[in-house]
């Protein structure tokens, strides 16, 4: 039998995120009180195209996080929205309209479409 | 020998008002079968029942009526507004008292509800129009005359419900819905909104029992805060209302005429108006009893719950008219910004506030918080009762004042 170990690091293999997407990040980090130890990114629900992402603020780093470390801000996921994130993007876009970050790929691992009643928002 | 009192409910497995009806029937030694759906054995569990699937309503109907034969249950009644049809549906084969079937389609479309009533001759109705969202809106707008009130045409809790001042405002408002309608449903349909003309004014919100033609008035509340948009979300309930009792029988009357015009005869009663000008300007008109956990008041004020009045009554199972002897008052609390919840500060304070019965929260932490137009959930109720309507508001105000909400950011994500 083999024994695995936890990897507490997200690789770009894991999660990939764009310049653009981690200087945001880093941006809306450093505007926060103390408080805030970077950015969690979650998983919920789960409609009929798949799960609902979001992203907010982490308080403080679990025991079942893993983390990408850029130095100047950390993002969290817990293992579990970890098996719904494994090889996607992260992109920040900002057309002058809407600001938003953008997850791509997100249903390589899971299957789904997005198209979901529940968050409306995918496409 | 005393034939058993027994009722059917049918409830999504989720209804979050299906545990009072059951609580109120037990108290009063009335059974209950549960009709739900749901894949866990929750029904056996908790409740003789029958499980049934929703996602075809035909088939649920003809599964119940035949599960039911079983059993001598003497009405059919469901506490939520979804599956009232489907209640007076099985009411109606098994030759039980319910409100006709076409009555309950129209009183839960705003846009049919309007129609019949202004078919009727009520006067006192808003103007309206109906706006197909699918196809180009600019050129369905050339009627409308500004401030009006653009909504969903099958959304609760003043979800959706926007006031737009000009064109470019409704233009605006309807792509709103538009959105909030395709994040709500994964095929909305009908994609439609209506927008009817703004009535300035006081609000009220009749809660009332219809029986034998006539209607009793269980309570009217006034709603203190003005409610002039551009949203429409619930805060503040009073009771006694502070309008002069000539008033009060006139919105009785309207009302009652708003009941027979959509042909309901029996049955929990939940309406909105508005007061201006010396008229009663009906808004809404629901066969149930009132949404959220606003109704709780009754519970806390006399022991005695509304579902318990609406269970007995639905029987004919001898129960006291449910009266509040005192002031009441209830404030919906609402969303100040979006987020998602770290803690609220302040509740003991709140709770401490004189005439204060409770402060009762609904989220928790890491639970989202929307606000209104695109949210529909009240993040908690504050309930109070006093010797005077003025004192009972002026508690659920300084309570209120105690409460902080402290949120993260749900930052914006786009899924592709």
């Amino acid at each position: 039998m083999e024994l695995t170990t936890f990897q507490k690091e997200i690789t770009d293999s894991d999660i990939r995120v764009t310049d653009a997407a981690g200087d945001k990040m880093s941006e809306l980090v450093q505007s926060t009180d103390e408080s805030v130890v970077g950015i969690r990114i979650y998983v919920s629900g789960g409609g009929c195209g798949g799960m609902n992402y979001g992203m907010t603020y982490a308080e403080s780093e679990t025991e079942y996080d893993r983390i990408l470390d850029r130095g100047d801000f950390r993002l969290f996921a817990d293992v579990i929205a970890m098996q719904y994130l494994k090889g996607a993007e992260i992109d920040y876009v900002d057309d002058g309209i809407q600001a938003t970050f953008v997850f791509h790929n997100v249903f390589q691992s899971v299957g789904g479409t997005g198209a979901c009643g529940g968050c409306g928002a995918a496409v | 020998m005393t034939r058993a009192k027994s009722i059917a409910l049918i409830a999504p497995v989720h209804s979050y008002r299906a545990s009072v009806y059951l609580t109120a029937a037990a108290k009063h030694g009335i059974s209950i079968i549960f009709i739900s759906d749901g894949f866990a054995d929750v029904i056996p569990a908790i409740n003789e029942g029958i499980r049934v699937k929703f996602t075809d309503l035909i088939e649920a109907k003809r599964n119940i009526c035949e599960s039911l034969v079983a059993y001598d249950v003497q009405a059919v009644l469901s506490p939520d507004e979804k599956f009232v049809e489907l209640a007076a549906e099985v009411s109606a084969e098994l030759n039980l008292p319910h409100n006709s079937v076409h009555s309950l389609k129209i009183v839960s479309n705003k846009h049919l509800s309007r129609q019949c009533l202004k078919n009727s001759g009520i006067d006192a109705v808003p103007d309206f129009e109906l706006i197909n969202l699918q196809e180009r809106i600019d050129k369905q707008l050339t009627e409308i005359r500004y401030p009006c009130v653009a909504k969903p045409l099958n959304l609760s809790a003043s979800r959706g419900v926007i006031r737009a001042d000009n064109q470019g405002e409704l233009i605006d408002a309807l792509e709103r819905i538009r959105r909030i309608l395709h994040t709500e449903f994964e095929h909305p349909n009908p994609l439609q909104a209506m927008v009817e003309e703004y009535v300035h004014g006081t609000e009220h919100a009749l809660e009332g029992y219809l029986h034998e033609g006539d209607l009793e008035v269980i309570c009217l509340f006034d709603k203190p805060d003005p409610l002039h948009g551009p949203y429409f979300e619930e805060t503040y309930y009073t009771t006694p209302s502070r309008l002069p009792q000539s008033v009060q029988e006139q919105i009785r009357k309207s009302i009652l005429k708003g009941c027979d015009a959509h042909g309901l005869s029996m049955g929990p009663i939940h309406a909105e108006v508005r007061v201006s000008d010396e008229k009663v300007w009906i808004l809404e008109i629901a066969a149930r009893s009132i949404g959220g956990d606003c109704g709780r008041i009754f519970e806390l004020a006399t022991q005695s719950s509304l579902e318990e009045f609406v269970v007995c009554r639905a029987i004919g199972h001898p129960v006291d008219t449910l009266r509040l002897e005192q002031a009441a008052g209830v404030l919906m609390i609402p969303v100040s910004e979006n987020g998602i919840l770290r803690r609220v500060e302040g509740v003991t304070k709140a709770q401490s506030v004189e005439n204060i019965y409770e402060v009762r929260l609904d989220l928790r932490e890491g639970e989202k918080l929307v606000r209104w137009p695109e949210g529909g959930k009240y993040p908690g109720f504050i309930y109070s009762i006093a010797d005077s309507p003025e004192r009972a508001e002026a508690a659920l105000r300084e309570s209120y004042a105690h409460l902080k909400f402290v949120c993260m950011p749900d930052l914006p994500v786009l899924v592709k």
